[in-house]
């Protein structure tokens, strides 16, 4: 167990390791910032290796330089926009797993009648969607020809929440402004429509994983067991198959991390939703090479230490890999 | 146990809430009761600071100077015409060279969680704003790295000789020559007010910078929160020496898409849009609970040359550009007929327009023959340096960039658009990185010496806001001369022989002056076009009578 | 020019191509996005004499919509975007520019990418465990976000932007090609090859690649569907394509501007990159189901 934990934390580090050399070395080919990367000509190795160990010390000090476009500090501008980042993500995330799991499920217990042909056929269209458009359709239907959803943002603008915790929902709920509760439905009708666009690839593939591993439970000897038990048919389904198609399921939602970060890119973007991916991109396009690699440092540590947590999860709640030892 | 959380009756239930979520969500559109003392103006992007005096971008003035600075004088909204503000009279000695004010008693800097003024506004806050931008040695003079824009391409740091401290309310300017344009100059957003207490109290803290990132103005509102790129926001400032504002709050909802904006617009989310396109007006017609508000714009948009680079060193290649360049269809499809042709750098509804200077003619043809005259047999390359922001003279810059790609192509010009944010643009355009820039100029104070000096002179090469890098000295010298005119009638010959050197230089295509708009939801009573088309929320107030009226459709 | 038809040119091993392609016929969804797909590829071929104006000739008729409007244009099928430009020839030409780019990106990426797998797979330990780290960390990253960051360095602009997705794309074919190679080499067949004496060269042309070209004809098709999403999603980004070029992504930059007064020039657009995608990754199950049913 600590072994596992203390095997997955080695991994991270060195991951951390490599990457804080590829953003080293990128600071090295492109002049980011005399304060993050010191004396800009070193041409000893020597030189070049102390000059990665004051660079590290300054990154595990929190000191990511200032942007060069407004001064601030870049590490304090991630962590401000990075928890819209993660309530959209989330948000998506619950929407994705929410649907896509009754629906694979659903596809699995019809398979190869009409119903199971529709959704994969439907997921497969999910899945070739680019966001961008999708997003920009969506928009054009529930917020412009509809007037269903709001256009863009995570709040209306009128009301004056303080970033606390920087969830916009939790925010305005312990705002102790009159309006909080209104504020709070606000902010909710805000995230719904970003949150569709964004959970729609994760949705389309939660579907897909989850209709194949239940295939695959449900043609398994315990479960005709379990019938031959005289167990209701949804309590199969619902407890007994999906306990075991949960493992493959949690390792994709691992994976996920990836496509919804890219997806938040696009998503902030199009909903103007002033989060991380906001964030970096407005930094591309001033060439604030100091945000850039503050972005894509915090970023990637990010998803490393996802995937690490990720990995602990599965082991931990696969019986199997548990008992290997 | 994580299966327990998906059992079929949960699954209900969260369907049942998200439905719920929607409507209610629905609902709460209709009955917004905070937004009834709160503006929303959707603006066209984030400022450069909150200092005027270090920008000439009317972005960054109507986020800065109009909400939370004054200025000795002001100009009258929606003209040109000048009235008293911080200096209540003021007095011109006879040969021109001294002005003299007498300030206005009782007026408070914002007091905030960062500054509580102990003061009240004097001559020593007049002396510091202008100090610090004359002053090389000015302890606040270098702490920026944005440029004094203005100051410098106008030559008031020559200019101004000195400025006296009579007493505590009144102020001498002593020039070193006379100068017509001068009290004008003092109306525009980078002669506005800053505390000089507020300073003080920096230095001490060791946080100078702060003076341009956390502002301390007199003007009606102050600044309350401001996130980059996302909103700045206000609130009125109680101690108004006019008297506290109606608008409890002024929002800027930051939003460089148009189309957003637009959208925004039609959702009831902005009150008030910036920089509608010309698309946008047709459309915003068909709705009832939204109107148009337009002014002809004192603007212009043109193609810079840099006559210090190669091919546009060349007058003859320059000239075949002009010729080259189909003004008609730019107006057409850039601007959707919502501007009106340009040849000289004034706009016509400025006085010292001269309507007879002859403009070269659409003529591909005289242009090739032109061009072989200058070397060019085979043609070139070149490069077109562009903003991706949307400017109150040109809507989509991109946009007229491919139009003119597509029009010199026809002479066998090969062009390569490179298109920056609009911070971008300016610094690499000022820094004379381009070869030639989509560039424009939006008139401060309504006098023609705001173009031909700010834009065309010398003097304007090092402060970079002369982005064809043109430098004639005789015809420096000549606006210079038209400023030390006090008759109009004199200024006028000089600015007509102006615009015939120009003419023949031709450093520029000017392609177009813009009508300025805005978008305005039926609520907005009293809002104001500024002549240099920003935004006024002096005195702005709201009408919630008709409540259906934000609810868009 | 396409990558599309490269399985054609292995006539050594009939046998197993030809099941390969009665498997994948069985599958009726793949087949007719096999069609689509090669009409699009044809589409691209022949661009200059399917559209019938030229992608950046401006007409009169700013942002006509398509003929079945009631305003509509018949000389404009789809109507035109807001500089005049006939959408249907521009849509067209970018199908030509967005396979182009497709193919260079793919070559570009696999042909590193393949070098680079059996490098490691074939050498000692050390460099396999370096290469490996290595792009299990890029594999880990959102290759969008290493796409616009490389971008972001180097500049925005189309050979940017290909050589930035190509990079993107590397690591992929690096460990798809190394576990396969890895897979094969423990089999007993190649043990019985080296004991006849065959050379590495030979060992890897004869023995090895015939065996690995399932799993790298499926990394094929997707990374060329990877390659157009990303290229068209910087082109939308404003860091791929630059205007005035016909580029799926970049066309659908510039018009959403556009969308609450010409939606025809957003959507339209995003149908022609929805389709492509979708038969492409259609024909990659189809393959991979067909070699899938092989093993």
């Amino acid at each position: 167990m600590t072994k596992i934990i203390l095997r997955q934390l080695i991994i991270m580090l060195l991951s951390l390791i490599t990457l804080t050399i590829f953003t080293f070395s990128l600071t090295r080919f492109f002049p980011v910032d005399s304060s993050i990367t010191g004396n800009a000509n070193v041409d000893n190795a020597a030189h070049l290796f102390f000059h990665y160990f004051d660079y590290l010390k300054l990154i595990v000090s929190g000191d990511w330089g200032y942007s060069r476009i407004n001064g601030s500090d870049v590490l304090k501008d991630f962590l401000l926009y990075f928890p819209a980042t993660i309530e959209l993500s989330f948000a998506a995330l619950i929407i994705s797993i929410s649907i896509g799991l009754p629906l694979g499920v659903f596809a699995a217990r019809h398979k190869n009648m009409w119903q199971d042909k529709l959704i994969v056929s439907t997921t497969l269209v999910g899945y070739s969607m680019p966001i961008f458009w999708w997003g920009m359709l969506l928009v054009l239907l529930f917020s412009l020809t509809l007037s269903l959803t709001p256009v863009a943002s995570r709040i209306g603008f009128e009301y004056d929440i303080l970033p606390v915790t920087g969830f916009m929902l939790i925010d305005t709920l312990i705002s102790n402004k009159p309006y909080a509760v209104e504020a709070f439905f606000d902010a909710l009708h805000h995230l719904i429509l970003p949150a569709i666009v964004l959970g729609t690839i994760p949705l389309a593939i939660f579907t897909r994983v989850t209709r194949a591993s239940m295939i695959e439970a449900l043609s398994s000897d315990y479960i005709r067991t379990a019938k031959a038990k005289g167990l209701a048919t949804s309590r199969i389904i619902w407890v007994h198959a999906l306990r075991n198609a949960m493992i493959p399921i949690i390792t994709i939602i691992g994976l996920q991390i990836s496509v919804l970060i890219t997806g938040t890119l696009i998503t902030e973007i199009i909903f103007s939703w002033p989060g991380v991916g906001k964030w970096l991109l407005e930094a591309v396009y001033r060439r604030d090479l100091v945000t850039i690699h503050g972005g894509l440092l915090a970023i990637a540590s990010t998803v490393i230490f996802i995937n690490m947590l990720i990995e602990i999860t599965t082991y931990l709640i696969n019986p199997r890999l548990r008992l290997q030892k | 146990m994580i299966i327990n959380l998906f059992n079929l009756r949960l699954m209900r239930l969260l369907k049942w809430i998200i439905i719920s979520v929607l409507l209610a969500g629905c609902n709460f559109h209709e009955t917004k009761s905070v937004k009834d003392n709160v503006l929303v103006y959707c603006s066209e992007g984030s400022p450069e600071t909150f200092n005027p005096q270090l920008s000439t971008s009317n972005t960054t003035f109507d986020a800065s100077s109009r909400p939370i600075y004054n200025r000795l004088i002001e100009f009258k909204p929606e003209s040109t015409t000048i009235q008293p503000s911080l200096a209540t009279n003021w007095e011109v000695s006879k040969d021109g060279k001294s002005y003299t004010f007498n300030l206005r008693k009782g007026v408070r800097f914002h007091s905030s969680h960062y500054f509580q003024p102990e003061r009240e506004f004097n001559a020593d806050d007049v002396i510091f704003s202008f100090e610090r931008q004359k002053n090389n040695d000015h302890p606040f003079h270098n702490i920026s790295s944005l440029k004094f824009g203005y100051f410098d391409s106008m030559g008031l740091d020559k200019l101004i000789n000195r400025i006296e401290k009579l007493d505590d309310y009144t102020v001498r300017f002593i020039l070193n020559r006379a100068e017509s344009p001068f009290l004008s100059a003092l109306a525009m957003d980078f002669a506005s007010i800053l505390s000089a207490e507020y300073g003080e109290h920096l230095l001490a803290a060791q946080t100078p910078e702060f003076i341009d990132v956390h502002p301390v103005g007199t003007g009606p509102f102050q600044l309350d929160r401001y996130q980059p790129d996302a909103f700045i926001r206000y609130k009125a400032n109680p101690d108004y020496w006019e008297g506290k504002q109606l608008l409890a709050h002024v929002i800027f909802a930051i939003t460089p898409e148009p189309s957003l904006r637009f959208a925004r617009m039609l959702a009831g989310d902005c009150d008030i849009m910036a920089k509608p396109l010309p698309i946008h007006i047709k459309a915003a017609q068909k709705h009832d609970n939204i109107q148009v508000i337009s002014q002809p714009g004192l603007n212009i948009a043109y193609l810079a040359m840099n006559t210090q680079k190669p091919p546009f060193n060349n007058q003859l290649v320059r000239v075949a550009i002009n010729h080259a360049i189909n003004k008609n269809s730019i107006i057409k499809a850039v601007y959707r007929e919502t501007a009106t042709k340009a040849k000289s750098p004034v706009p016509p509804n400025m006085w010292s327009y001269d309507q007879s200077l002859i403009d070269y003619q659409y003529n591909p043809e005289l242009a090739k023959e032109l061009l072989l005259e200058a070397g060019f047999s085979s043609g070139f390359k070149m490069n077109i340096v562009t903003t991706n922001a949307q400017r109150s003279y040109n809507p989509n810059a991109k946009k007229m960039a491919e139009l003119i790609q597509q029009d010199l192509k026809k002479v066998n010009i090969q062009v390569n658009i490179t298109s920056f944010e609009f911070g971008k643009f300016l610094s690499y355009t000022s820094n004379g990185l381009h070869q030639s820039a989509l560039a424009g100029w939006v008139s401060d104070n309504g006098d023609p010496d705001n173009f031909f000096s700010t834009l065309l002179s010398c003097n304007a090469t090092h402060s970079g806001t002369n982005a064809a890098f043109w430098c004639d000295h005789s015809f420096s010298e000549l606006t210079a001369e038209a400023r030390s005119k006090s008759k109009l009638n004199e200024r006028l010959i000089i600015y007509k022989t102006l615009q015939k050197t120009f003419k023949e230089a031709a450093p520029w295509v000017p392609i177009a002056h813009a009508t300025q708009h805005f978008i305005v939801n039926s609520r907005i009573k009293n809002f104001k076009i500024a002549s240099n088309g920003g935004a006024f929320f002096t005195n702005v107030y709201l009408d919630n009578s008709n409540k259906k009226s934000h609810n868009g459709d | 020019m396409i990558n599309q038809p490269q399985f054609y040119r292995q006539p050594e091993i009939p046998g197993t191509f030809s099941r390969w392609v009665k498997s994948f016929n069985k599958n009726k969804l793949a087949v007719s996005a096999l069609i689509v797909l090669l009409v699009i590829i044809l589409i691209a071929i022949f661009a200059p004499w399917i559209a019938p104006y030229d992608p950046t000739a401006q007409f009169e008729e700013l942002s006509s919509p398509p003929y079945w409007y009631d305003s509509g244009n018949s000389k404009y099928i789809l109507g035109t975007d807001d500089l005049g430009r006939d959408l249907f020839s521009r849509l067209v030409y970018g199908a030509r520019l967005s396979l182009k780019l497709a193919t260079i990106v793919v070559l570009i990426s696999a042909t590193i990418g393949i070098l680079l797998g059996c490098m490691t797979a074939l050498t000692n330990i050390w460099i396999d465990n370096i290469i490996l780290r290595l792009t299990d960390l890029i594999l880990a990253l959102p290759s969008l976000l290493l796409a616009i960051v490389i971008v972001a360095l180097i500049g925005p602009g189309l050979p940017n932007a290909i050589y930035a997705v190509a990079i993107v794309l590397i690591p992929h074919f690096v460990l798809v090609s190394r576990n396969a190679i890895k897979h094969e080499l423990n089999k007993d067949y190649v043990t019985a090859t080296i004991l006849d004496g065959a050379n590495k060269s030979r060992l890897f042309t004869h023995s090895i690649l015939p065996n690995i070209l399932p799993s790298l004809i499926v990394q094929l098709t997707l990374a060329f569907s990877t390659a157009i999403l990303e290229i068209s999603a910087l082109g939308f980004l404003g860091l791929g394509a630059q205007p005035p070029h016909p580029e799926w992504g970049t066309i659908l930059s510039e018009s959403y501007v556009y969308i609450t007064i010409a939606p025809w020039t957003v959507t339209l657009p995003g149908l022609a990159i929805f389709f492509t995608l979708l038969s492409i990754n259609l024909v990659g199950d189809g393959l991979r189901d067909a070699m899938d049913l092989e093993k």
